[in-house]
C-alpha cells in the first residue's frame, strides 16, 4: 500500500474536549520511542468544546521538519472530521472512524472505493467497555488501532501507556487491555499497511518537545527565579509549565492581573537584583510598550517572549503569524537599543531564552523574543536539552567595597554600558529614573545632560552589533541555483525541502535571521551578493523582515513568497514555490 | 544607628510654599532611622506626579517608573529581595484612575510592603484636574461646571477588598503620621496608607485648616477595635461629620504573598541570591 517518499502522515480529528491532543502526543512520543523522526502539529479553534481540533503527526527522515497538506492515516472521531479530512486522502490511505457515533453513507463509501482509501469502522466505546474501561479509554483503543495499521507490535507501545496512566496499577494494567483490543480488532481485518519509513536508534531517547516547553526551560536552566505573566494563546504554555514544576525550580510564578502589571514586575525584579521575564502575544505586548519604554530609560533588563497570532486586535487566536517583527522593534516611545531575536525551533528557542537574559543584563537595555504558535504549540523531535549548554553572564555588575560607595550607577563609559548593583548592596545609592537623569539617576532637564545620558544610552547599539553571532547559513550559497531568507518557525520546514529538493537535483541554500534587530548587514549583503536568484520567504502580509533588510543594506527581493492565513507554510506549497522559481 | 539625616541628598525640594510633601518627606525619613534602617536596604518606588518629584530628595535606592505602576514595581522589587524595606508612594489620580487595577490586585496578593497613597483630592502636577477623590460639584481645571462622578472612598475600596492593613494620616500630625509609617513597614503583607494631604494651589476646598477641625485620631480611644473590618468601613465613610486618622484596621495574622507560596517554605535565601545555572536533567525527563 501507500509509502509517500519515506514519509507518513497521521491526523487524529474530533471535537474540542474529546482528547485529541493528548492522544496525539502519546501517539508522538511513542513513535519517536520507537525510533521514527516525528513532529506533531495541532490545529484549534478558540473554543473549549465542540471545535473542530487536529493533531497532524508527520513520520518522516533528514533534516528540519517535514508538515504536509495530505493524511495517509485519518482517525476521525466525529462525521465532520471525516467530510473534512477525508479529501486529502491520497489513494492508499486508511480511514479508522468511531462506529458508536458516526455512520457513513453510501456515496462516503463509494468515494473511499473509487480512490482506494481503506476505510475502518470501529465501536470505540463498545470495545473499551469489553476491556474492562470506560468512556475515558476510547482513545486508548483508537491508539491501539493505530498503532496496528503502522505494523508496530503492542511492546513497542505499552511502557508509553504504563508511563501515562500511572495513578494506579489497575489503571495501568486496563488502558493496556484497551491498546490491545484496539490492536486485535485491526489486526483481524487484514489491512496490509505498509511502513517503510526507516527508524534510527539515536532518535529513541531524544525529547519531544514544543518551543514554549523549550523557553520554559531556559528560563529554569538559566536562573530565571520570578516569571510573571497574564495568559494569552500561544503564549500560555510557558506560564503554566513553570507554575506546574515550581516545586522543582524554586522559581516564584505569578499570574498577573494583566500584561502592565507582568512587565513592571519584571523590570522591578531586575532592579531588585534577580532574574525575571515574562511571555504574551502580540495584543497583551501591546500593553507593555510602555515598560518596554521604562527599560531603555532605566538601563533596567527586561525579557519579553511575544508569541505570535495574526491580528490586529483578537484576530485569530489559535492560529500563527509573522506579523509582529515590526512591534518588536518600534514599540515603545522615545529612542533607546533593544535586541530582538527569533529562534527556529525548540532547541534554539532553549539556547536564545538564556542567551537572551544574558544580551539584557550585559545591555541593561530590552530583549525580545518573538516565537508564533507554530513554534510554540508544535511538537519536535529534539536532542535532550542540558544545562550544560548554559552559561550565565550577567555584565559589569560591582561589588561591595570602600571605593564603590561613591561610584555613580549611570556612569558615562566607552561603551556606554555602566557598572550596576542592586538594592541591599552597601554601595552608593541611585535612583532608576523614568525621568531624564544624572549619572547617578537625579532628574534634570538641562540640555547638555539630557543630550549626554541620551547618546551614552544609544552608544550601546553599537557594542551589541558587534557582539551578535551572524545570521545562520544552511547549505552553499555558491552551489546554490536559489538563495532563501528566511526566518523563525519557517526555518525546520525549509530545511526538509531543501533536502528533497536536492534529491531532485535542485540545490538551495537558506539564510536564517535570527538576531533580526540590530541587523548585521556584511553577512546578509555577502550572503545575496551575485547572481543567484534569491528569495524571501515569511508569514505576514507586508514583508516585515524584507522591509528591514531594504532599510539597512539597501537590498529588494525579486522574489517574496508569503501567506495570510494563520497557517504556517506547508511542504508542498515551498516545494511547489522554489520548483517554479529554479527552472 | 541612623539618622534622619543619613536619608538627605543635597536636592532641595521643588514643592509649592505650604504642600504636604514636606512633611511626609521628613516623616518617612524619620520612620526609616527609627527603624535603624540604613540608605542601603530601603527601595523606594515612586510615580509620577508631585511626590515622585521628591525622588531625588531621599538618599536610598529607589525607582521612579511609570504613571499608575507603582505598586507593579515594588512588588516586583519586594519579592526579589523580601529581606528589604520597600515603600511605594503614589497619588489619588495614578492610584484609583490609572492604575486602580493594581491597587485592587495587591490587596489580593498581599504583597509585603509599605503603600502611600498622596491624596490631595486633585491632579498638582498637571495643574489641577480631579481624581476620583474630589468632591461631587467640585469646579476644577477640566470640569469647569463642577465633577459629576462619584467620589471614590479608597480605605472604603481596599477594605471590601481584603486589605489587612489600612491607616490614615494626616500632613498636620507629624507624630501620629510616622508612627502609622512605621507600623506600615512592619507589617507582614500589603500596608495602604492614606495620607490626607493639602495642596495649597490646587485644592481651595479642602485645606489644612478644614481637614484640622476635622480629624481625630480612631487609636485614642482605647475601645476602638482595629481587628473590625466593618467597623473601619464605616468609620471612615466621606458622609461622618468627622475624619477619622489612625491605624484604622490590621489582620494581626496577615500573611504576605511570599510567605503564602508553599514552594519557598523553609528558603532562607532571596531571590537575588540565587541566579546560577540550575540543572534540568530531571525536568527533561517527561518529554522523552
Amino acid at each position: 500500500m501507500k509509502n509517500l517518499n519515506n514519509r507518513l502522515i497521521v491526523k487524529l480529528a474530533g471535537s474540542a474536549g474529546q482528547g485529541i491532543k493528548t492522544a496525539g502526543l502519546i501517539l508522538t512520543k511513542a513513535l519517536k520511542r520507537n525510533g521514527f523522526k516525528v513532529f506533531g502539529y495541532t490545529e484549534y479553534p478558540s473554543l473549549i468544546r465542540g471545535g473542530h481540533n487536529v493533531f497532524q503527526i508527520e513520520v518522516f527522515e533528514g533534516e528540519g521538519v517535514s508538515l504536509s497538506t495530505e493524511t495517509d492515516i485519518l482517525l476521525a472521531l466525529d462525521s465532520f472530521s471525516i467530510v473534512e479530512h477525508a479529501k486529502e486522502m491520497p489513494s492508499g490511505g486508511v480511514i479508522i472512524y468511531d462506529e458508536n457515533t458516526i455512520t457513513l453513507n453510501a456515496e462516503q463509501i463509494n468515494d473511499f472505493s473509487s480512490r482506494s482509501v481503506s476505510v475502518v469502522g470501529i465501536k470505540l466505546l463498545d470495545e473499551a467497555t469489553k476491556a474492562g474501561g470506560n468512556a475515558l479509554m476510547k482513545n486508548t483503543v483508537a491508539l491501539g488501532a493505530l498503532w496496528q495499521i503502522l505494523n508496530l507490535s503492542f511492546e513497542s507501545i505499552s511502557p508509553i501507556i504504563s508511563d501515562t496512566y500511572n495513578k494506579t496499577q489497575e489503571m495501568i494494567d486496563t488502558n493496556l487491555r484497551c491498546i490491545k483490543a484496539g490492536m486485535d480488532f485491526v489486526s483481524a481485518k487484514a489491512l496490509n499497511f505498509e511502513n517503510n519509513i526507516p527508524t534510527f536508534e539515536e532518535l529513541k531517547n531524544q525529547m519531544i518537545i514544543s518551543g514554549n516547553e523549550a523557553v520554559a526551560l531556559g528560563a529554569i536552566a538559566s536562573g530565571v527565579r520570578l516569571y510573571s505573566s497574564y495568559p494569552m494563546t500561544p503564549a500560555s504554555a510557558i506560564l503554566t509549565y513553570l507554575a506546574e514544576h515550581g516545586p522543582k525550580s524554586g522559581m516564584i510564578v505569578k499570574q498577573a492581573e494583566d500584561e502592565i502589571n507582568s512587565a513592571n514586575m519584571v523590570i522591578g525584579a531586575f532592579h531588585a537584583g534577580t532574574r525575571a521575564m515574562c511571555a504574551t502575544s502580540g495584543g497583551g505586548f501591546d500593553l507593555m510598550t510602555e515598560a518596554v519604554s521604562l527599560s531603555g530609560i532605566t538601563e533596567i533588563p527586561f525579557f519579553c517572549v511575544i508569541g505570535q497570532r495574526p491580528g490586529p486586535a483578537t484576530g485569530a487566536p489559535t492560529w500563527t503569524a509573522q506579523s509582529d517583527l515590526d512591534l518588536a522593534i518600534y514599540s515603545g516611545h522615545g529612542e533607546f537599543p533593544r535586541i530582538v531575536v527569533a529562534p527556529a525551533d525548540p532547541k534554539q528557542a532553549f539556547t536564545l531564552t538564556s542567551e537572551c537574559l544574558n544580551l539584557t543584563e550585559r545591555f541593561q537595555t530590552p530583549v525580545l523574543m518573538l516565537l508564533d504558535k507554530h513554534l510554540g504549540e508544535s511538537f519536535y523531535t529534539t536532542p535532550v536539552l542540558s544545562s550544560e549548554a548554559i552559561t550565565i553572564d550577567r555584565g559589569k555588575i560591582l561589588a561591595e567595597s570602600p571605593e564603590n560607595l561613591t561610584k555613580l550607577r549611570y556612569e558615562f563609559t566607552e561603551d556606554g554600558i555602566s557598572p550596576r548593583w542592586f538594592p541591599g548592596d552597601k554601595i552608593n545609592t541611585f535612583l532608576a529614573n523614568s525621568d531624564e537623569h544624572t549619572e547617578k539617576g537625579y532628574s534634570t532637564e538641562k540640555a547638555e545632560d539630557i543630550s549626554k545620558m541620551q547618546a551614552k544610552r544609544l552608544k550601546k547599539l553599537n557594542s551589541i552589533k558587534s557582539t551578535l553571532p551572524d545570521p545562520i547559513i544552511y547549505g552553499d550559497p555558491a552551489n546554490a541555483q536559489l538563495k532563501i531568507v528566511s526566518w523563525g518557525s519557517n526555518i525546520p520546514t525549509l530545511l526538509y525541502v531543501k533536502e528533497e529538493l536536492s534529491k531532485k537535483g535542485i540545490e538551495i541554500s537558506i539564510l536564517q535571521i535570527t538576531y533580526c534587530w540590530p541587523l548585521k548587514k556584511e553577512p546578509i549583503q555577502n550572503f545575496l551578493n551575485g547572481d543567484t536568484k534569491s528569495a524571501l520567504i515569511e508569514l505576514n502580509g507586508t514583508f516585515q523582515m524584507g522591509r528591514l533588510i531594504k532599510q539597512e543594506i539597501g537590498y529588494e527581493f525579486q522574489n517574496k513568497f508569503n501567506k495570510i492565513d494563520g497557517r504556517p507554510f506547508f511542504t508542498e506549497e515551498l516545494m511547489q514555490y522554489i520548483s517554479t522559481l529554479v527552472k | 544607628m541612623t539618622n534622619l539625616t543619613d536619608f538627605n541628598t543635597p536636592n532641595l525640594p521643588t514643592w509649592c510654599p505650604g504642600c504636604g510633601n514636606f512633611a511626609i518627606w521628613s516623616c518617612i525619613k524619620s520612620a526609616l532611622a527609627e527603624l535603624d534602617l540604613t540608605p542601603y536596604n530601603v527601595n523606594l518606588c515612586f510615580d509620577i506626579g508631585c511626590n515622585g518629584n521628591g525622588a531625588d530628595k531621599f538618599n536610598t535606592y529607589a525607582v521612579k517608573g511609570l504613571h499608575g505602576r507603582t505598586i507593579p514595581m515594588a512588588s516586583g522589587i519586594s519579592l526579589a529581595n523580601h529581606k528589604l524595606a520597600v515603600i511605594g508612594m503614589a497619588g489619588d489620580g495614578a492610584t484609583l484612575d490609572e492604575g486602580i487595577n493594581h491597587l485592587i490586585h495587591a490587596v489580593r496578593s498581599n504583597y509585603k510592603f509599605l503603600f502611600i497613597l498622596h491624596n490631595n483630592c486633585d491632579f498638582g502636577l498637571t495643574t489641577g484636574q480631579a481624581t476620583p477623590t474630589t468632591p461631587v460639584g467640585q469646579k476644577m481645571n477640566s470640569s469647569p461646571y463642577g465633577v459629576i462622578e462619584s467620589r471614590l472612598n479608597p480605605g472604603q475600596l481596599i477594605l471590601s477588598s481584603g486589605a489587612t492593613f489600612y491607616a490614615r494620616g494626616f500632613t498636620g500630625n507629624i507624630p501620629e503620621l510616622k508612627e502609622l509609617i512605621k507600623k506600615g513597614l512592619q507589617h507582614n503583607g500589603f500596608a495602604f496608607l492614606e495620607i490626607l494631604q493639602h495642596c495649597p494651589t490646587y485644592n481651595k476646598f479642602q485645606d489644612h485648616a478644614f481637614i484640622s477641625s476635622k480629624i481625630y485620631n480612631v487609636n485614642s480611644d482605647p475601645s476602638y477595635n482595629t481587628e473590625d473590618r466593618l467597623n473601619a468601613y464605616t468609620t471612615v465613610d466621606y458622609s461622618n461629620e468627622k475624619i477619622a486618622t489612625g491605624l484604622l484596621y490590621q489582620d494581626p495574622n496577615s500573611i504576605s504573598f511570599y510567605d503564602r507560596i508553599p514552594l519557598r517554605k523553609g528558603i532562607d535565601t532571596v531571590l537575588k541570591d540565587e541566579v546560577k545555572v540550575y540543572n534540568i536533567d530531571e525536568l527533561v525527563k517527561e518529554f522523552i
